[in-house]
């Protein structure tokens, strides 16, 4: 559903990524493993029209352009993402910016099931739906985060390393979530720094270093590759 | 009973200030444009309300069909044609803010321009609904209870829109983060524009309101620009009910002064409260942490 050709992006004279091209299938989820300043956010930022890219690009949803188009169309056409830093409006409550994540044109019908789903879903957020989102913890605010995205009723679901900065039992619960989410069918495109979690919920894998796709497979290539194990996996 | 009736002509103009306080919330918080000719529809607002009353006697209420539209699309214009290639061209927020204020701070002074050579600089003014009323023991003018009635009126119509609509609550997020609100869809740009014009539509209202108690000329934008402002800050940037609050008590504030000491300290007055809640509460009278 999501394919990406000749993506490259640059901040000034510092080119970010280059070349990328990757594809998402529908119904499957795409894991991009990279490091620290690999260019992860820059990838996920241009698919979700936030830095534009180079000319010559192709970013396509179900072979129809989004490329250059604003932010808030692609939202339209049914991408969400799932920012870094998360991005909550911290001064609403939790379910102020649930409504918010269902403001999308696309997400009107069907609102109020969806986010009784939601907070099914996230039953902590069920139990503080009137708490304002910038005292919660970092497990609870990155629940809202996700569930905001979801509120849009996206066909594709972008997650920029949703579990930095929880703690191992919280990043276990929310991969949990997650894996439920892509046995419903829902298509994801998940950047992560931490390899063994996202490898068990991957279908593909892509690698990417310097803004460079340098590898890609399934994710039994990917561990079975002793170059990799070391930089990703810490073994 | 005299102090009464100072503190209630001080109640009446506070909610005045509110108004205009959250006009320029709308404009600063949402749209993020300090904009210093802010105050120069309010002027606009006066003068119509004027000339249509002593020319055509058309009543000041009525003047706003025609003030309030051509305000709202003024501003807009002025958003979308004079201060968005700014933000396109800035390279940071300070930048941007500096050019902001820069531009705005000209185009005061071209509005200020052209209603000085058009109408000259001396104070108007014009008599209407001048009917005594008694209000809790003490009399006050007819329009002034008209004025501040409209006033909050308005801005409690406001507040409600920003609070329970769906359009406001996309306001809101903008003014919270503009980056998150797009990722839900909202189309930042046109919302901004759409507060922006918002903002200049309810200093029409405010300038028609004024012009039925106060006397105006062609520099009295600048004014209520600096009262807006004080206010803003006294409440808090985004707060709307605070803004109300501080508004009342920038009135009050500016009735007892004028009262006690000498009505010639108003401005003195103004600058000195906005000094206090700089140094002591700088994030705002009503604002949390």
């Amino acid at each position: 559903m999501l394919e990406v050709e000749n993506l490259s992006v640059a901040y000034g004279k510092h080119e970010a990524l280059r070349d990328v091209a990757l594809r998402v299938e529908t119904g499957r989820t795409v894991v991009i493993l990279g490091a620290n300043g690999a260019g992860k956010t820059t990838l996920l930022n241009a698919i979700a029209g936030l830095v534009p890219a180079r000319p010559g690009a192709r970013i396509a949803i179900d072979g129809a352009s989004i490329q250059q188009a604003p932010a808030h169309r692609i939202v339209e056409r049914g991408v969400a993402l799932v920012p870094e830093g998360r991005r909550l409006f911290g001064e609403m409550s939790v379910l102020d910016n649930l409504r918010l994540g269902a403001y999308a044109q696309r997400a009107r019908e069907g609102e109020g099931p969806r986010l009784e789903r939601m907070l099914a879903l996230f039953q902590r957020l069920g139990e503080r739906r009137h708490q304002l989102t910038r005292t919660m913890s970092g497990g609870e605010q990155q629940m809202v985060a996700i569930a905001r995205a979801l509120m849009s009723s996206p066909r594709l679901l972008l997650l920029d390393e949703p579990s930095l900065g929880l703690s191992p039992r919280l990043g276990k619960e929310l991969f949990a979530t997650l894996r439920q989410l892509a046995s419903d069918g829902q298509s994801i495109l998940l950047v992560e720094q931490a390899a063994h979690l996202s490898l068990r919920l991957a279908d593909w894998v892509y690698v990417l270093e310097n803004g460079r796709i340098v590898r890609s497979g399934t994710p039994d290539d990917i561990r079975n590759d002793n170059s990799l194990r070391r930089s990703y996996l810490g073994l | 009973m005299v102090l009464f009736e100072a503190v209630l002509s001080g109640i009446l103009v506070g909610g005045m200030y509110g108004l205009i306080a959250l006009g320029l919330n709308l404009q600063y918080g949402i749209a993020r444009m300090m904009n210093l000719a802010y105050g120069e529809a309010l002027m606009g607002g006066a003068f119509t309300a004027f000339w249509f009353f002593t020319l055509w006697r058309i009543d000041p209420l009525a003047s706003m069909l025609f003030s309030v539209p051509v305000a709202f699309v003024g501003n807009w214009l002025i958003y979308r044609y004079l201060l968005t290639p700014l933000v396109r061209r800035a390279a940071n927020q300070d930048v941007l803010e500096a050019d902001t204020i820069l531009v705005t701070f000209g185009l005061l002074f071209v509005f200020q321009g052209v209603a000085l050579v058009q109408w000259g600089g001396e104070y108007r003014g014009y008599t209407y609904l001048a009917v005594p009323l008694n209000v809790l023991g003490a009399t006050v003018a007819l329009n002034r209870v008209l004025a501040f009635a409209a006033a909050v009126a308005l801005a409690l119509a406001l507040y409600w829109l920003l609070r329970s609509t769906r359009l406001g609550g996309a306001m809101r997020a903008i003014a919270i983060d503009p980056v998150a609100a797009q990722l839900v869809a909202i189309d930042v740009p046109r919302l901004s524009a759409l507060a922006f014009a918002t903002g200049g539509a309810i200093m029409a209202v405010a300038g028609t309101l004024v012009s039925m108690f106060l006397s105006f000329n062609a520099s009295i934008g600048i004014v209520y620009t600096l009262k807006a402002l004080i206010v803003v800050i006294m409440g808090g940037v985004g707060r709307m009910l605070g803004c109300l609050m501080a508004g009342l008590l920038l009135g009050v504030a500016e009735a007892l002064g004028a009262y006690l000491v000498d009505p010639g300290l108003t401005l003195a007055i103004n600058f000195a409260l906005f000094l206090l809640v700089l140094l002591v509460r700088p994030q705002g009278l009503f604002s949390r942490g």
